[in-house]
């Protein structure tokens, strides 16, 4: 079962990507923002919005993506933003 | 008289503007010699063109996405094809005796090779990918890991040290086949940068295509979305085709795919394998690309909006561009859906602020003075 956070971030994703409810329930922990979604730079930004929008300031997935090396931005998951926010908020 | 040693990769679009540059440069009584593969660039340098041969080997297949697919360029291309390529290069050194060395950004053995035998170089930015180092910014990680492929590759080549500086970018000049908008921000560009625009050269025409087709009584859209695999490609196409099956009665749709790609094309769709792009440019009034920097510049030169779905590499910042111009819009690849795509092709058709946007940033590429104001650059680096 996703966290209340993951859910959060599934919808917002939904959101910044247009999608229909469809889309979203094909969406869980392990699903990667870039490896499965390819995400844009764009999406992230607003995404990042949102969730500062949502969480609060101290949220602020711009500057945690920007210190995240190759690999770990290729598998940056739901459950990783989650995570993130979880700690941040 | 210069002799000027050009290093390009095996990619169409890499090499088309380098060939319009070559041709400036010979038409102007220099010697031009190009190191690569013969069977790549024969057609596309032409008989006369003087190739030292460098085999073409193969590389395993890029990723199409994402950062995997910069990950897949470098790791799977760019540092490769240097290891592959450096000897040849070398050897055409040697043969030709070059004053200035002219290489893509991606093609680092040629900057590895300069350097090792002191020669001027200028580099050539046929895309916009790493003209502005977008990572440098948003993800310096990214960024940080391209600089250690460089000098790893540096170091393979028996170099010394780490590279003196970014293999990308020659500290001697950087000639970029953009201008306007589509340079991107003037403050992340290298100082030593010249915009030229694009280096449009002209194409054999394509007797085949049915131009009596074009209806004159309705608009024309374009849709081309570059080489793609077709398991990517199939559904973006299937929206596009649901967005246009309404619209019969104001539009006629070229769509450059694969044959069977649309199950049942509408009569007001016309799926072709390839078409004779440059040509049908004045014919329309609306583009749907992937953001290739070829096909939105020869769009905006003849002032025909776009709407850009970018899928990967520079083509997010070109899509990018082109909406802060007001040349068009942009929409996602993966999520816009038929109608969202029906309704940004009818704002392009009815609202004509977007064609004269783009007519005024062709304008800005044009400026640029593309392959020929590039050769007078070249041989002031000469006379340096």
């Amino acid at each position: 079962m996703p966290t209340p956070t993951q859910s959060v971030v599934a919808e917002l994703l939904r959101e910044v990507t247009g999608e229909n409810a469809e889309w979203l329930a094909g969406l869980g922990p392990a699903t990667r923002l870039d490896g499965d979604l390819f995400l844009d730079s764009l999406e992230v930004a607003a995404l990042g919005e949102r969730l500062a929008a949502r969480f609060g300031p101290a949220v602020d997935l711009a500057g945690f993506v920007a210190g995240l090396e190759l690999e770990a931005l290729l598998q940056l998951s739901i459950a990783d933003v989650a995570s993130y926010v979880d700690g941040a908020g | 008289m210069t002799r000027f040693l050009f290093v390009s990769l095996p990619l169409t679009g890499h090499v088309n503007p380098m060939a319009a540059l070559a041709a400036a440069l010979l038409r102007r009584g220099h010697e031009v010699l190009w190191a690569g593969s013969e069977s790549f660039l024969r057609p596309i340098v032409g008989p006369q063109a003087r190739i030292h041969p460098i085999p073409l080997r193969a590389h395993r297949g890029q990723a199409e996405r994402g950062l995997d697919a910069t990950r897949s360029r470098w790791e799977g291309y760019i540092v490769p094809h240097a290891r592959t390529t450096r000897k040849g290069i070398e050897a055409a050194i040697a043969e030709f005796a070059p004053d200035v060395m002219v290489v893509d950004q991606h093609a680092i053995a040629g900057a590895i090779a300069a350097h090792a035998h002191g020669l001027h170089w200028v580099s050539v930015a046929p895309t916009t990918m790493e003209l502005t180092r977008p990572f440098r910014r948003g993800l310096p990680r990214v960024e940080a890991w391209i600089a250690g492929q460089m000098a790893a590759a540096w170091s393979a080549a028996g170099r010394p040290g780490e590279p003196p500086h970014d293999l990308r970018f020659s500290p001697h000049g950087v000639i970029a086949f953009t201008a306007g908008a589509l340079a991107g921000d003037p403050e992340h560009l290298p100082s030593n940068v010249d915009l030229v625009g694009p280096s449009l050269a002209g194409r054999a025409p394509d007797p085949d295509f049915p131009f009596d087709w074009l209806d004159p009584g309705r608009r024309h859209v374009l849709v081309t979305m570059g080489t793609l695999s077709m398991d990517i490609a199939k559904d973006f196409y299937q929206r596009v085709d649901e967005a246009l099956a309404p619209l019969g009665d104001r539009l006629q749709a070229i769509v450059i795919a694969p044959d069977r790609t649309l199950a049942e094309p509408a009569g007001h769709v016309l799926v072709r394998r390839r078409a004779p792009v440059l040509d049908l440019m004045p014919h329309l009034d609306a583009v749907v690309s992937h953001g290739g920097l070829n096909t939105v510049s020869e769009a905006l030169v003849h002032g025909v909006p776009l709407i850009v779905a970018p899928i990967k590499g520079d083509q997010a910042l070109n899509a990018e561009a082109v909406r802060r111009a007001g040349a068009g819009l942009r929409v996602s690849f993966d999520h816009v859906r038929p109608d969202g795509l029906r309704a940004g092709l009818l704002r392009l058709l009815d609202d004509p602020a977007y064609a004269a946007a783009a007519r005024a940033e062709g304008d800005r590429l044009l400026a640029g003075g593309g392959a020929e104001a590039a050769a007078l650059i070249l041989e002031a680096h000469h006379n340096d």
